[in-house]
């Protein structure tokens, strides 16, 4: 095979990538358009676009509801699945391995923990949940600490990251199992209610600073694309072509965590985006993660939106949380790609 | 030898039962007797209650033995009055505190235990475990006579299952309106409290009757729309309660209508912009904050403060008209019901209860059917607005 005919052939599939995360991109804008114009108040299609275009008195009850509670809903589902969906393909990337998620790396154990300790021994939950907020945010970031604090004892490979996440999973799991123990029946609703996940919460504050974090994170993330690409050849081939293996682990991690714990301090915990849309996107996309990071982004969004859209209208006027919505849809996915996938696409 | 004398006592009790008239002659007695009789030939026939059993019933206590049916279904018969009582839930204690058998209780369930200022005297009573997860040794050392729980918790595998079959569990729960009337009756009969169990009842009956006069006639269409919620605010989500729970209950029996009924069942996550499409007239809150507990006024003031200010309700009926109210737990359910509901009544139909006054009501139950202290009365929040300063 000539040079000329390899070169084309890249060309081809780069072009081909790039058109399906613009095809991806138009489907999450049409999501985005049917998402605005669902709920309980009756409210039409135009009227919903009529208030988005500024055609409507700002006081008006029409306006309220779309511009106080459905955009943020639909924004924070996107910027949080975009986001969860990053930290997976991260996560998965630095670690080569498909299981590492937010999820798995007791990421999100330890939000719940943050969470739960402030249901149940604080007193922030009815004071607009700051406290909840915050909690949530400092143990994840927390737990990230001590997942690789303990893998550095041991030097930073894939399977001590992953052994560590794992203990520090666990931990976090009973020290949140024991709150609930101790805690009376309405702050344990609240917190199994938080660990359900919920976009309910969005204001546009929240969504402003999860905007700030993927706004941030997500040009560093592609900066590391090529050197994720190395990396998937193992550490010490990554080595000699001159990637700094550690230090694309621990930035990598820190990135991950600090847009995991951006969103789920926010949400509650909102399950198997991290995992699946990397999965969902690598057997799309192929694994280069040039356009894997991009596109998982956009997948996340859409499972996301799509899994909220169909939670507060399947059993309207009841909304059932987002993240088991998520899970019902993650699961019987996950059971899919573990059964059908192709040879070799991780 | 020794055979034959048990049988020959159990003979003689046996004939003083059908020969003698037991203390009159209503049906209750002949429900007495029925029941010993069926003791004695369930002792002869090696089974039965046992020779103490019979013997007490039959020579101390003239209105023994009683059949009580808990509302889980199941028949225990009583041969003499209970009097070392284990309770497990806070419903069950303080109806008993109301009918006047706390005296006999031996030991308390935790969340009893840690509500100081509600049960003053059963707090400083051996703590049995939480009730859905009995300390059983706690319970066996306390050697009682009757265990008191919910219809539902703890399961029968963490309790029935470890404890001896002479020791009975009766599980009831004391909160619920289709049976809480019943329950207080068959507590009343367990405690042989009939006396106070019926002044309580009278009590109770009396409120129920003034707001069925009241509201009873109002035709559907002319009802309050109400909208109940659990009062969590933004951090826990906007939480409906409908058809099947005792908030639902409530505000129906005080002549409301629940803009949730017909959409949802139990308790369902809403959206705020559901709550603007429904409009209700009156926004019901319940909380389980404050109440008995002191110092948890606050909690309740940001619930209430929290729906005024949530986005696009300014535009709902029951804000733009103040008609934002809350109730703790402490004060809508159990034994104080009667109070609540009368208190939900006048929210809902002002003109019609404006001479009753609801204060006197709360605190005349505090007074005469509770343990509770001055402090509790003085500075209890159990309903907001109660017209007290912030």
């Amino acid at each position: 095979m000539s040079e000329t005919t390899i070169r084309s052939g890249y060309a081809k599939r780069t072009h081909t990538r790039i058109l399906i995360i613009g095809g991806l991109f138009a489907l999450l804008i049409l999501l985005t358009g049917v998402a605005a114009t669902l709920g309980s108040y009756s409210i039409s299609v135009i009227e919903v676009f009529e208030t988005i275009l500024g055609g409507r008195g700002a006081d008006s009850d029409i306006s309220t509801i779309v511009w106080n509670y459905r955009l943020p809903r639909i924004l924070m589902g996107i910027l949080a699945g975009a986001a969860l969906g990053l930290a997976g393909a991260m996560m998965q990337g630095i670690l080569r391995n498909p299981l590492a998620s937010p999820f798995t790396l007791g990421i999100a154990s330890a939000a719940s923990f943050g969470a739960s300790l402030a249901i149940i021994l604080g007193a922030g939950f009815a004071a607009g949940g700051s406290l909840i907020i915050g909690n949530a945010f400092l143990f994840t970031l927390i737990a990230a600490a001590a997942v690789y604090g303990l893998a550095q004892i041991r030097g930073i490979t894939p399977e001590t990251m992953i052994m560590a996440g794992i203990a520090i999973m666990y931990l976090f799991s009973a020290l949140t199992s024991f709150l609930q123990y101790l805690g009376d029946s309405e702050d344990v609703n609240a917190v199994v209610f938080w660990m359900f996940g919920s976009l309910g919460r969005s204001t546009w504050e929240t969504v402003s600073v999860v905007a700030i974090l993927v706004g941030a994170l997500f040009p560093l993330f592609l900066l590391s694309a090529r050197s994720l690409n190395t990396l998937s050849a193992g550490d010490e081939a990554a080595k000699s072509l001159g990637v700094p293996v550690e230090q694309i682990r621990i930035g990598g991690m820190a990135g991950a965590s600090l847009l995991t714990a951006g969103v789920i301090c926010f949400t509650g915990t909102i399950g198997f985006i991290g995992l699946v849309a990397p999965h969902i996107t690598r057997m799309i996309l192929g694994g280069d993660h040039r356009f894997l990071l991009p596109g998982t982004a956009v997948v996340g969004a859409l499972v996301l939106l799509g899994a909220d859209s169909i939670g507060r209208t399947i059993m309207a006027p009841q909304i059932l949380p987002v993240g088991i919505m998520t899970a019902f849809l993650g699961v019987p996915f996950f059971i899919f790609l573990f059964l059908s996938r192709r040879r070799n696409y991780w | 030898m020794k055979q034959v004398f048990s049988i020959l006592i159990v003979l003689i009790l046996a004939t003083g039962i059908i020969i003698c008239p037991v203390q009159g002659s209503d049906d209750y007695s002949t429900e007495a007797r029925q029941l010993l009789a069926t003791g004695i030939l369930d002792h002869l026939q090696g089974g039965g209650p046992g020779l103490v059993m019979l013997r007490d019933a039959a020579t101390l206590y003239p209105d023994y033995p009683r059949l009580i049916t808990d509302t889980a279904g199941t028949k225990f018969t009583f041969y003499r009055p209970v009097e070392r009582v284990v309770v497990m839930h806070a419903n069950a204690a303080e109806s008993i505190i109301a009918i006047g058998g706390d005296d006999r209780i031996v030991g308390v369930g935790s969340t009893i235990k840690t509500n100081t200022l509600q049960f003053p005297g059963l707090s400083r009573l051996p703590d049995v475990g939480r009730w859905t997860e009995p300390d059983i040794e706690a319970i066996l050392a306390l050697n009682p006579d009757l265990i008191l729980t919910y219809v539902t918790w703890p399961e029968p595998e963490k309790l029935e299952r470890h404890l001896p079959s002479r020791i009975p569990v009766i599980r009831m729960e004391y909160y619920k309106v289709e049976v809480f009337r019943e329950e207080i009756e068959k507590t009343g009969r367990i405690f042989s409290e009939e006396e106070h169990c019926a002044d309580y009842l009278a009590w109770y009956d009396e409120y129920l009757a003034i707001v069925e006069d009241r509201i009873g006639s109002i035709p559907c269409e002319e009802r309050v729309r109400v909208y109940a919620e659990s009062g969590s605010g933004q951090s826990f989500g906007r939480r409906t309660y409908s058809e099947g729970t005792g908030l639902h209950d409530l505000l129906v029996a005080a002549g409301g209508v629940n803009v949730a009924s017909g959409h949802t069942t139990g308790y369902a996550d809403v959206e705020n912009e559901w709550v603007m499409h429904q409009n209700p007239d009156v926004i019901l809150i319940w909380s389980g904050k404050a109440g008995y507990k002191l110092g948890e006024r606050n909690d309740i003031i940001q619930l209430y403060e929290e729906i005024m200010g949530t986005p696009g309700f300014g535009s709902i009926e029951a804000v733009k008209n103040d008609r934002v109210y809350i109730v703790t737990s402490g004060f809508a359910f159990g034994t104080g019901s009667p109070a609540a509901l009368v208190q939900v009544a006048k929210w809902l139909y002002p003109d019609r209860f404006e001479e009753i006054n609801t204060e006197e009501i709360h605190a005349e139950y505090l007074e005469r059917f509770t343990r509770t202290g001055a402090e509790i009365r003085e500075q209890g929040t159990f309903y907001y607005p109660d017209g007290r300063e912030i």
